[in-house]
């Protein structure tokens, strides 16, 4: 147990906790969420704060990791360590709150990988939970991927070495983050994601924007209660929605930047909000990637629809703008959602700013949006593929269900043969409900969408697929790589539904 | 292990260099920042203190008497159910026979009627007669209101939906830790059993 003295210095003991636990009366301990929903927190005042960008994460010789594997098979092989503990993050105005983070960050520090290059990240548990790490979009080895089985997880005090090949077809925007059975909710909410950037020769020379003009965004969506701390709330199975709003961590922050193009990695790390993104000015950008990789061509657009765990990739160029003082563009959400079933739709009228960049350099620019980015997207041969197979999204007597059953981590859901090509029917069985489905392992094409082939970001490679109410996805991949064999996770990224096993697996095998 | 023999067993592995970048293990079950309380105080206002009557006539109240310090596996019914309860009571009956090997009276289980205008004690006491079930399960009844507001704070309540809805969602905790998860009621015995174990704290899977 804590001792008090410990309690009062997190400000977590005091007179409204011991109040609290003789009357509910004061109504500060109920969640924040759970009958009176507040559009706005009072507390949050935007553009206060600076946006943070996580910082890469740097590596360290094998020597200083005891028993970590070792390889001689020539590929070049980097080492990092993380310690996953419990710290205090300076969010809202006054009491810090406690946070779960990799490294004691959220977002964690961002993995610097390389396509060809292998990764070995070592992971420490110093929290009172067990934790499992995805890395999300990865080509994966089974041991590493942090698919939802208990073997997987870590104790607290114990540590794991995840290997990653970085084989993938070509680079990307992939992210890590928790992905313990039936707590993932929790877990990331509690700040358990981060940043994992696949870099390839073929982006670094297309001169895209690069270094302190690439940045990697990530929106999530949380409650507070009145002692500052995390309110997530566990009786919630249809979906958390959150009134206050972070990219990077912190709440509408300011972002100084110049009059000039920049990269931003837009990724969705809420747990069931979707956002409609903008820009203030009105001026169109250009998408230039999706969920796995590049797009083979830019795309302009002036929105784009967001699902939780989808990354779009966009280049924003701010030379349109006079630098000064006065010259902001803010990133806004124009998407309303006020519960976990899903988005009910665009209020162009009433924008939300999650982002003010506030144009104040005057600089050079020398980057370049080519007309043609990625030329290493696979062409996956629908003639090709040996078998289709279908996966029906529904809810069942308030919990959620795969084909009509639950996820059991005994059970295997799919066999796929190694190096065949499948086509994945993904259905909403209804009811209303949004399902971002998310399938580990592959990079996916999408065929079509209620018939229809994709359009935007989703002609890209991508492994989340909206399914809105009474949509049909048929997605395709092949199942290569023969160090990723045995079993993955496919499931609803909406983490509440993942947590009420809206989860099956596949296996890979020979 | 208290925090001050932790630190010097972490200090003496440190200084052997045996596994320096290991943290001691009792380090962390003491939860410095009081992480477990803290939610466990958080969550205290979604179990209301209502009294409901046991399937013996005794008055319980809700959080005090059957959730305080308990790890509890809840679940909604109805006696005259012909639909998803008459499979749920003896699935989780197998459960409970499972746990009371494993974990001998850790677990408590219990089974809150949505319909207590008719199912009185003795009608409760009926239904449970048929599963054989073992000490520490509550068949539950008590007035309207008050079942209603501990399904709506367990966020098993859905007023657009059916009676029949809901029933299968299992309300698993560990009321100490402030952990709580849900689960299928019709998941094979098993693998509730084995989530039960995950929430009280004494997985049975191999783990690192």
């Amino acid at each position: 147990m804590p001792t008090r003295r410990e309690l009062l210095k997190l400000g977590l003991y005091g007179s409204t906790a011991m109040l609290c636990l003789t009357t509910s009366k004061l109504g500060t301990w109920t969640w924040a969420l759970d009958e009176n929903k507040n559009p706005v927190d009072r507390r949050v005042t935007p553009f206060q704060v600076d946006l943070p960008v996580p910082a890469f994460k740097g590596t360290v010789s094998p020597a200083t990791l005891p028993g970590v594997p070792l390889f001689n098979d020539g590929i070049p092989t980097d080492y990092v360590s993380f310690n996953v503990q419990q710290t205090l993050a300076q969010i809202l105005p006054g009491k810090k709150t406690l946070i779960w983070g990799y490294d004691g960050v959220s977002p964690g520090p961002t993995f610097r990988a390389r396509l060809g290059r292998r990764l070995v990240a070592r992971q420490t548990n110093n929290l009172p939970v067990n934790i499992n790490i995805h890395h999300h979009g990865g080509h994966t080895q089974s041991a590493s991927d942090g698919s939802a089985l208990p073997e997987l997880e870590i104790k607290p005090g114990a540590f794991r070495d995840y290997i990653y090949d970085n084989d993938d077809d070509v680079g990307a925007t992939h992210w890590y983050h928790d992905h313990t059975l039936d707590v993932t909710g929790i877990n990331v909410f509690m700040g358990l994601a981060g940043f994992y950037l696949l870099g390839s020769n073929t982006i670094d020379a297309l001169n895209l924007p690069s270094g302190q003009f690439d940045v990697p965004l990530v929106i999530q969506d949380r409650a507070f209660d009145a002692n500052n701390q995390l309110a997530y709330n566990p009786f919630d199975h249809n979906g958390f929605i959150g009134n206050v709003f972070l990219v990077n961590g912190a709440t509408q922050p300011k972002f100084r930047v110049a009059n000039r193009k920049y990269r931003f990695r837009v990724l969705n790390g809420s747990n069931a909000r979707f956002y409609q993104l903008s820009l203030s000015s009105g001026r169109p950008f250009q998408i230039i990637g999706s969920d796995d990789g590049l797009l083979r061509a830019p795309i302009e657009a002036d929105q784009f629809l967001i699902a939780p765990a989808e990354r779009i990739e966009i280049v924003v160029d701010f030379s349109f703008h006079v630098p000064g003082p006065n010259t902001h563009v803010f990133l806004n959400n124009t998407l309303v959602q006020t519960e976990g079933r899903g988005p009910e739709g665009v209020d162009a009228t009433q924008p939300f700013p999650l982002l003010r960049f506030d144009v104040l350099d005057n600089v050079t620019d020398t980057s370049t949006v080519p007309a043609v980015l990625e030329t290493g997207i696979p062409n996956f041969n629908r003639a090709e593929s040996v078998r289709t197979r279908q996966f029906e999204f529904v809810r069942s007597q308030g919990a959620w269900q795969v084909n009509g059953r639950f996820y059991d981590p005994t059970r295997i859901d799919a066999s796929v043969k190694l190096n065949t090509t499948e086509i994945w029917r993904l259905k909403n069985g209804g009811g209303g409900w949004f399902h971002p489905i998310h399938i580990h392992r592959n990079a996916f094409k999408i065929l079509d969408r209620n018939g229809i082939p994709p359009k935007g970001h989703e002609s890209g490679l991508k492994d989340v697929f909206v399914l809105n109410p009474g949509d049909v996805v048929n997605v395709i991949t092949k199942y290569t790589g023969a160090k990723q064999l045995g079993r993955y996770a496919f499931h609803c990224h909406n983490i509440e539904h993942e947590d009420m096993r809206m989860m099956g697996l596949f296996e890979v095998v020979q | 292990m208290n925090r001050r023999i932790a630190v010097l067993v972490l200090g003496v592995m440190v200084a052997t260099g045996a596994t320096a970048t290991i943290p001691a293990k009792g380090l962390l079950q003491d939860d410095p920042y009081g992480f477990f309380e803290y939610r466990r105080n958080a969550l205290r206002a979604n179990f209301p203190d209502v009294v409901l009557l046991t399937q013996d006539n005794e008055q319980k109240r809700f959080y005090d008497d059957l959730i305080k310090n308990k790890v509890v596996v809840i679940q909604f019914m109805f006696a005259n159910c012909n639909n998803l309860c008459p499979r749920i009571t003896p699935n989780l009956a197998k459960v409970q026979r499972e746990l009371n090997k494993l974990a001998p009276g850790k677990i408590t289980f219990l089974s809150i009627t949505v319909d207590p205008r008719h199912d009185t004690p003795l009608a409760l006491k009926e239904y449970a007669s048929h599963f054989g079930i073992q000490s520490g399960w509550y068949f539950l009844t008590g007035k309207q209101q008050d079942v209603d507001l501990v399904r709506r704070k367990l966020g098993v309540y859905d007023p657009e939906e059916q009676k029949l809805e809901h029933m299968n969602v299992l309300t698993i905790g560990n009321e100490a830790q402030g952990k709580w998860i849900g689960m299928e009621a019709l998941a094979k015995p098993g693998d509730i059993t084995e989530t039960v174990l995950r929430v009280l704290g004494q997985p049975q899977t191999a783990q690192r």
